[in-house]
């Protein structure tokens, strides 16, 4: 008895942003206790100065390579380019919320708190070599994004989603923990780079790798929306508070996808000719059935939420390239993706109005008359989502497609522009509505500066960065180093 | 085949029916019941496998705290309907069937102390640490210091979610 355990000092300053996120967290947690019910919004932009803050943090850890924590946490630039991708999402994400929470009669500042700490699930999760940090980023973002999703009081619908969202993703989580759990017992570690030096050693041909690899995939799958485990996006979009729709269609599917990335490339690279024809089939299947369902949609929430189900088949192309190309791309499209999606539920927000909702089609009706600039927005959004040029979705669009032609993946660029095409019709059937038709009644709106700063924003970066998009494509090419040294 | 496989194996295979007993029983009431016989399952092949002290908190906290607050939760759900549900009557054979394999449970603990069976890889590298105890402690501490500390900030963030749900239906 009495051995004396030496604890080896990690690396505590690789780790600083999280540490950060956290804090914030707390500290939210603590503020909002002093702040009078009315004034909530108090909370919103102090959560939305530590983001500030944390995310100038952590741009400093740009082009470093760190594995600290006993091999559990790398921090390279692919993870802190998703970092930074994250707090962007929650600053837009907080200021298209300031005004909207009090409309929707929420009243309460742990929204704040909850969505950073969903932000620091996701930060763990893109650092993450080893399969338990990505299980357990994946259940902290989880977690408090299920409690988002339900924060309308007296909604029967966003409870209704809420517990959805929680069945499915538990039963889920139990499919990804069974992955993991016949990862450990074949290999007997779960860390990403000890399960790839065992397949080096013992070769690929083992049924329960193999068989958790597919487990890995559900699991992540989930929050990717990914075919087979989409049925539950379209009531949660649809029944969540929209600013937090808005954050779960991008934010959690991007570090899905980050996550799926990292360990089929990191873990399971030898295995490559199974998973590819995995993906392959569940990337057709994924932007096939979303783009065709959104065609049926007159609910612009669930016509969004299709939409990104098939964003999310185009992204899978990023991963089943797996060239250096494909990354790029990858990293790229997240943040096009982020710009144009949040844009477009934010236009959403700004139509809501007294007993409005402003998520039916018909709430769209003569925009172009009676605010032609927001309808030019959504138009940019709407473009951008097809991936028509002049905006940053033709630019993501065109490098993922092109890594996958380099990749060789000829019929599934050719699925994936056709797709593209029968997406056209659906987006402009709400051009259409805005441009066409004549407006039924003026309700005036009641948007908010901070709504109107962040949806006007994301219109001309959506632009900017189509015409211009060096930039991102610079950001986006340091992810590279990550992988393929 | 050894006496710790043949166990093992029992153990392993009664777990698994247990659980499916789980999800079959249309009353939720027998459901969280076979729960608890799954978790005492479970920790015999912890013990089994030399892990102790896994198999106390399997004990301490799944089945008897977990599954105890979801009978609660049953109960406050479903009061009436679990008032009418009869109590089943061909509970002797089973009750007599469960404490046989509870004193087989226990024979078997017996069994391995006595027996000093040459300690598996993972009791070996639990000595290092001085025992079983301190050996999860030490990999708490060491290897698994980060996914510790990340777990506890998910517990934090899945309780005031909670809250705040809860929160939301009282204010109605």
């Amino acid at each position: 008895m009495g051995a004396v355990v030496n604890i080896p000092i990690p690396n505590i300053s690789a780790i600083v942003p999280e540490i950060l996120a956290t804090a914030l967290a707390c500290f939210l947690l603590i503020f909002d206790l002093f702040v009078p019910k009315e004034k909530k919004s108090i909370v919103g932009i102090a959560a939305l100065i530590g983001c500030i803050v944390v995310g100038v943090v952590t741009f400093g850890y740009i082009n470093k390579h760190v594995v600290t924590f006993s091999g559990m946490f790398v921090l390279d630039s692919f993870s802190v380019i998703l970092k930074e991708l994250f707090l962007l999402c929650d600053i837009i994400v907080i200021l298209i919320s300031l005004k909207y929470l009090e409309m929707e009669g929420v009243s309460l500042g742990e929204y704040y708190a909850l969505l950073v700490f969903a932000t620091v699930g996701m930060m763990v999760m893109a650092s993450a070599n080893d399969l338990i940090m990505v299980y357990l980023g994946l259940e902290t973002m989880a977690l408090s994004v299920y409690a988002l999703v339900g924060f309308i009081k007296l909604s029967e619908k966003s409870t209704e989603a809420a517990l959805k969202y929680l069945l499915m993703g538990v039963f889920i989580s139990g499919i990804f923990l069974f992955g993991i759990a016949l990862v450990y017992g074949v290999v007997g570690s779960t860390q990403l780079p000890e399960v790839s030096a065992y397949i080096k050693e013992h070769g690929l041909k083992n049924p329960v790798l193999l068989m958790a690899i597919i487990l890995i995939a559900a699991g992540l799958g989930l929050e990717i929306a990914m075919v087979p485990f989409h049925f539950w996006a379209p009531d949660v979009y649809e029944g969540a508070p929209t600013s937090v729709t808005a954050f779960i269609s991008v934010a959690p599917k991007v570090a899905a996808i980050a996550a799926l990335f990292r360990v089929y490339i990191e873990a399971f690279n030898l295995m490559a000719p199974y998973w590819t024809t995995l993906l392959w089939l569940l990337a057709a299947l994924t932007m096939t059935v979303g783009n065709v369902t959104a065609v049926l949609q007159n609910n612009v929430k669930r016509l969004l939420a299709y939409s990104s189900i098939a964003h999310a088949g185009y992204m899978l192309l990023g991963i089943l390239a797996y060239n250096q190309v494909g990354l790029e791309a990858l990293a790229f499209y997240f943040f096009a993706y982020c710009l144009m999606n949040i844009g477009a539920f934010a236009v959403v927000i700004y139509l809501k109005r007294e007993n409005i909702a402003g998520d039916n089609i018909e709430d769209f009706r003569g925009l172009a008359q009676t605010h032609p600039m927001l309808a030019l927005v959504m138009v940019i959004f709407l473009l951008s989502l097809t991936g028509i040029p002049p905006t940053v979705g033709f630019v993501g669009k065109f490098l993922l497609f092109s890594a996958a032609v380099e990749a060789g993946y000829y019929w599934l660029v050719a699925i994936a522009v056709l797709n593209s095409v029968i997406s056209l019709y659906y987006y402009f059937k709400i051009a259409k509505v805005m441009y066409m038709e004549n407006p039924e009644k003026r309700v005036p709106f009641a948007a908010s500066i901070p709504l109107k700063v962040a949806v006007f924003a994301l219109g001309i970066f959506t632009v900017v960065f189509g015409l211009y998009p060096h930039p991102l494509i610079n950001l986006a090419q340091l992810s590279i180093k990550s992988f393929f040294g | 085949m050894s006496w710790t496989q043949f166990f093992f194996y029992v153990f392993a295979g009664l777990s698994l029916l247990c659980a499916l007993m789980v999800v079959t029983r249309r009353n939720a009431v027998h459901s969280a019941i076979f729960l608890i016989i799954t978790f005492f399952f479970m920790a015999a092949v912890f013990v089994i496998l030399k892990a102790e002290l896994l198999a106390a908190v399997q004990v301490l906290v799944y089945a008897g705290g977990v599954v105890s607050l979801m009978l609660y939760v049953i109960m406050l759900v479903k009061a009436e309907e679990a008032s009418q549900v009869k109590q089943n009557l061909g509970q002797i054979a089973i009750a007599a069937f469960i404490a046989l394999l509870l004193a087989l449970q226990v024979g078997s603990i017996v069994y391995l102390y006595f027996a000093q069976k040459p300690a598996g890889k993972a009791a070996v590298e639990a000595l290092k640490y001085g025992g079983n105890t301190e050996g999860i402690g030490a990999l708490l501490y060491t290897k698994y210091l980060f996914p510790f500390e990340v777990a506890s900030v998910l517990l934090l963030a899945a309780m005031v979610g909670a809250i705040v749900l809860a929160k939301n239906r009282l204010e109605r």
